[in-house]
């Protein structure tokens, strides 16, 4: 029987060549985008799994309230876990860490003096850490951590720095000033972890880094505390005993600050805190991928019943025949499924192999570490098999039972008249479906697209073209005034200015000020901008009113950003003259007013800003060069840095890459949506144009009656036109709503967004009626064209 | 062997019922070579559909060996047409997909005969109608004839009880129709029933009996030779 099956199976798929090429393409690229999709969600919902204590693994995160408006970090106080080992002996385990990123490592290998900028990995840490996270050693014990400087390597680092050699007990410098003993390597962190660690040094190292062990008051994002709970301990009981706790600590900040417990699983995932991996995804990303390849499975599925349905006249005699020969209806059922099944099954294998070609292009765009081995890969074979299966289901169900229903008496008239009618409604009802996918896809492509470019060219109120940032590892008066003059030796160089971070920056610096423009003193929260004078000239900030400060070593006044003014209800007239306190300092006078700019990402809003001269706070250096000579202008920067800084790495970037860098994920997410509503759209199409074959064939007679009647070609192509034209509307009239429902909820993610309006909606039907009338109008075009004689032969 | 009782049969289409039968009753007794002649549109083949339970009539009794058909399910009704009847049809209607050889085999599948079985049971009947050479081509490599020859090898393959021929030299010339009918006539003479519709007196008067059908009724229903005399 199942021979039997199999062969029919087999020839049919050979007579129909191109029927099987539309459905095995259509359901293979619906089925590799799944496959895809099932990878990145599997990779990405696996971080930091393989911790044995995943489910007991908490971070202190801290929001704080700041003028009325709550701010979230990852970051705890430093002393923060020590305070919780004394205070809370339920606690099993608790950790700091400092998250450094990069360094600067130098040793001395054959005699020589060897550097290594290590952009990524360089992390203090205490011995705790290790009992927290299953982060094996392969040599050493972390115990070893808890003496000041040492430090153990990863394989990789270890393999990097003394090639062939033993690094254990050799020793290595950070930033050439602080000596490190090797006294362990570590196995490599995996791919699918936040903590990509290479260089572990001991915690107790940290203050000759310039960090204050004892510090509560000063909050950084990269100092996070760990902790592991026992078994059965509530981390909201702990939570609760926050407030308390840390008044005995910090009485400041009871007010200010609320200490939250976020569980590992959640690490990976929210952005408001981030991770020393710097990359999260939200669920809602995730979620929407899961449903793009749900759709595209479902497009594809619908081109395969619409296909399967059409031919159903061709199918009907031999369904007839076989019922006459005594088959039952069940195992008709069973056989048209089989048939689908066999056409799912060389899509499955197909998809496998081109998920093999895509896999690597897509790992490297995303930056994602995903395997594939397919054959020893239980879950996946599992998900394809299941895929598979649902695929069968899915797409050949309803076309079986529709066949399988046929009296045989009819069918074997050809007449199948009622099924098939029925069925050409539902044929009509999915193609809307169809579209409705697509052209929702094709909305919200818009809709990020433009969003994106509305980042690129939005009006950052202050110029990033041209301008070089490079580090500053000193900044010595001595040290820098050279480094200045050097530099503007050249006439490529137009002008350079030093400061704590850029115009605009991922590094934000916040502070409390005091004023009294309401008598008594006042608090007020400002970001910080310490800057040499040419910061205004460099970056191209105007000024509304006022003066530019004059330049000085350490502060003597300020000037400030219009909503600095606006917060505090003055104009930026008002403004000048009045004074504010920060620190120790006495009260020191506004003497000018910059126009608004976007100090870190479009995501977020302006927020008031102070800027001000502090040599000892300039950590970059931002050059402003000629762009035609652009080549000869970086040289130089690098010759005089080199010179400046002989102990160090030169590096460098463009501050509009900087600011590019911004939406760096967005971009790939943007790009993700756009391949996946690619492919929608074409097999939209390929179902559209296997549709539009057989209505032509269908037609065929009718097409040559009338233009023997004296119908001309417009007149046939609007005969197919009209009916298509209808369904793309009706499926506008769903998708547009609903897509602006989604999208509109997307867009809230953003303090700056763009307006979605009715250029949008226009635009998506454009699309999707040219592509419609493409893939249409050259089936339609052959049908118009045909010789009458030749079409009414035929019949 | 065949009862129908007031046997109708209509379309409805948008609240009008058109009848394409209309109260038959008919008796048909095991052996019998039985004709059923009538212009076209007149209802034979909704007929002989209804005998082959292909078909189900919209009232009425149908009793097969005294089993009322007209009571059973679906499933029933095809267990029970699968193992007595065989039906040959004007345009054969071989699957094209599948060779001579597999044609024959598509019924024993259904009955679930084992392959050896099969095997020599295919090759039985291959060797009766000469057509073991032709065993492999597929129906569209065969004349007409051949493959009306190949259908009606399908059909006796599961050794019917009764056989429903529709128009089955239709489609062939006069010789190939000859052989035909040759073939029905030794199947009878072995104890066969068979009822065949068609347009030709010549195939009719291999019969014993013939029923006149017009407009859905039954107008005549007598043995052949006074229906020859009524004819002429
Ligand atoms: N599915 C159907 N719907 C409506 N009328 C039908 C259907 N099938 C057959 N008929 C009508 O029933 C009548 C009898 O058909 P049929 O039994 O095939 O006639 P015959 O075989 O005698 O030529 C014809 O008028 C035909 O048009
Ligand atoms: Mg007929």
């Amino acid at each position: 029987m199942f021979k039997n099956y199999l062969i029919t199976a087999l020839r049919r798929l050979r007579y129909n060549r191109s029927y099987a090429v539309i459905n095995v393409l259509g359901l293979a690229l619906g089925m590799t985008c799944c496959l895809l999709i099932f990878l990145i969600i599997r990779h990405e919902s696996g971080f930091d799994r393989f911790h044995r204590h995943f489910e007991r693994i908490y971070r202190v995160v801290t929001d704080e309230t700041i003028n009325d408006k709550s701010t979230h970090t990852s970051g705890s106080p430093i002393p923060f876990a020590a305070a919780l080992r004394n205070d809370f002996p339920q606690i099993e385990k608790a950790a700091v860490s400092l998250y450094n990123q990069e360094g600067l490592f130098s040793l001395e290998r054959e005699g020589q003096v060897r550097r290594f900028q290590e952009n990524r990995g360089v992390v203090f840490v205490e011995p705790a850490f290790f009992e927290i996270f299953d982060f094996p050693w392969l040599i050493g014990d972390p115990n070893s951590l808890a003496e000041p400087n040492t430090v153990a390597l990863t394989e990789d680092l270890a393999a990097k720095f003394f090639p062939g050699e033993d690094p254990l007990g050799k020793t290595i410098r950070l930033d050439s000033q602080i000596d490190l003993k090797i006294t362990g390597v570590a196995k490599n962190p995996p791919a699918q972890s936040d903590f990509p660690f290479s260089a572990m040094i001991s915690f107790k190292t940290a203050p000759q880094s310039g960090y204050d062990l004892d510090s509560w008051g000063h909050l950084m994002s990269n100092v996070h505390t760990y902790l592991l709970l026992p078994p059965g301990e509530s981390a909201q009981a702990l939570e609760s005993q926050f407030p308390a706790f840390t008044e005995k600590y910090y009485r400041d900040d009871v007010a200010r600050r609320r200490y939250r417990l976020q569980t590992l699983s959640d690490l990976h995932f929210n952005p408001r805190y981030g991770n020393y991996g710097d990359r999260t995804i939200s669920k809602t990303t995730l979620w929407a991928l899961g449903l793009i390849g749900f759709l595209l499975l479902l497009a594809a599925c619908i081109n395969f019943i619409n296909m399967a349905t059409a031919q159903a006249l061709q199918r009907a005699r031999e369904v007839g025949v076989r019922k006459v020969l005594g088959a039952f209806r069940g195992q008709l059922v069973g056989q048209f499924l089989g048939e689908t099944f066999l056409i799912v099954l060389f899509a499955a294998l197909f998809s496998l192999a081109l998920t093999e070609l895509l896999l690597p292009s897509l790992k490297t765009y995303l930056g994602l570490n995903i395997p594939f081995h397919p054959l020893q890969d239980a879950r996946l074979l599992g998900f394809t098999a299941t895929l598979a299966a649902a695929v069968t289901l899915l797409a050949g169900l309803y076309p079986a039972l529709i066949l399988s229903r046929f009296t045989p008496a009819l069918a074997l008239k050809n007449k199948p008249a009622a099924p098939a009618s029925g069925a050409f409604n539902l044929r009509r009802a999915l193609v809307i479906f169809q579209f409705i996918i697509c052209q929702m896809l094709i909305i919200a492509t818009i809709i990020v697209s433009w969003q994106l470019d509305y980042f690129r060219n939005k009006d950052l109120g202050f110029d990033q073209e041209a301008v070089v940032i490079t580090p500053l590892p000193r900044n010595d008066a001595a040290v820098l005034s050279a480094l200045r003059n050097e530099l503007l030796r050249d006439s490529r160089i137009h002008n350079v200015s030093f400061s704590f971070s850029s115009a605009a920056s991922g590094i934000r610096w916040d502070s409390n000020l005091q004023h009294t423009l309401n008598g008594a003193e006042e608090d007020f929260v400002s970001d910080l901008k310490f800057a040499d004078a040419s910061y205004l000239p460099v970056y191209g900030l105007k000024l509304v009113t006022g003066r530019n400060y004059t330049e000085s070593d350490t502060i003597s006044e300020w000037v400030v950003n219009e909503t600095f003014a606006r917060k505090l209800g003055l104009t930026p007239d008002e403004i000048v003259g009045k004074t504010f306190k920060l620190g120790g300092r006495p009260y020191l006078p506004v003497v000018g007013v910059v126009r608004d700019f976007n100090a870190t990402s479009l995501h977020e809003e302006i927020r008031p800003c102070l800027l001000a001269a502090r040599r000892q706070s300039y950590y970059e250096a931002g050059v402003k060069i000629d762009l035609h000579n652009a080549k000869e202008a970086l040289r130089h920067i690098e010759t005089c840095w080199n010179a400046a800084f002989p102990d160090f790495l030169y590096s460098y970037q463009f501050l509009d890459e900087r600011v590019a860098r911004f939406y760096q994920e967005e971009q790939k997410t943007a790009q993700l949506f756009r391949v996946f509503s690619g492919t929608t759209i074409f097999i939209g199409c390929l179902g559209l144009l296997g549709l539009v074959s057989f209505m032509a064939a269908r037609r065929t007679k009718e097409v040559g009656v009338r233009k023997v009647l004296g119908a001309s070609v417009g007149n046939i192509l609007m005969l197919f036109g009209k009916e298509f034209a209808l369904l793309i509307l009706i499926a506008f009239a769903v998708a547009a709503p609903a897509a602006y429902y989604v999208m509109n909820g997307w867009l809230q993610d953003f303090a700056y967004r763009i307006q979605v309006g009715a250029g949008v909606f226009a635009l998506a039907l454009g699309i999707t009626a040219l592509i419609a009338a493409l893939t249409v109008g050259y089936k339609a075009l052959r049908a118009a064209l045909a010789n009458p004689v030749e079409s009414l032969r035929y019949e | 062997m065949i009862r129908l009782k007031n046997i109708f049969k209509y379309y409805s289409n948008k609240f009008v019922k058109t009848y394409v039968l209309q109260d038959n009753s008919l008796e048909i007794r095991e052996g019998e070579f039985v004709t059923i002649m009538g212009p076209s549109g007149a209802g034979k083949s909704t007929l002989l559909h209804i005998m082959g339970m292909l078909d189900s009539p919209s009232s009425g009794e149908y009793y097969f060996y005294g089993e009322p058909v007209h009571r059973l399910g679906e499933k029933q009704r095809t267990e029970l047409h699968k193992r007595r009847i065989g039906f040959v049809f004007q345009s054969y209607h071989l699957i094209d997909e599948l060779t001579v050889y597999e044609n024959l085999e598509t019924p024993l599948l259904y009955q679930k005969v084992k392959a050896g079985e099969r095997k020599s049971m295919v090759a039985e009947i291959l060797d009766r109608f000469h057509m073991a050479a032709k065993k492999d081509l597929f129906p569209q490599q065969l004349s007409g004839g051949q493959q009306q020859l190949a259908a009606i090898a399908r059909a006796l393959i599961i050794q019917p009880k009764l056989i429903l021929a529709d128009e089955p030299t239709g489609n062939l010339n006069s010789r190939q129709g000859e052989e035909i009918m040759q073939v029905f006539k030794q199947l009878n003479e072995a104890g066969t029933t068979i009822v065949q519709v068609t347009h030709s007196e010549r195939n009719a008067a291999y019969s014993e009996r013939i029923i006149h059908l017009l407009d859905g009724r039954i107008v005549e229903d007598a043995p052949v030779s006074l229906v020859g005399v009524a004819g002429e």
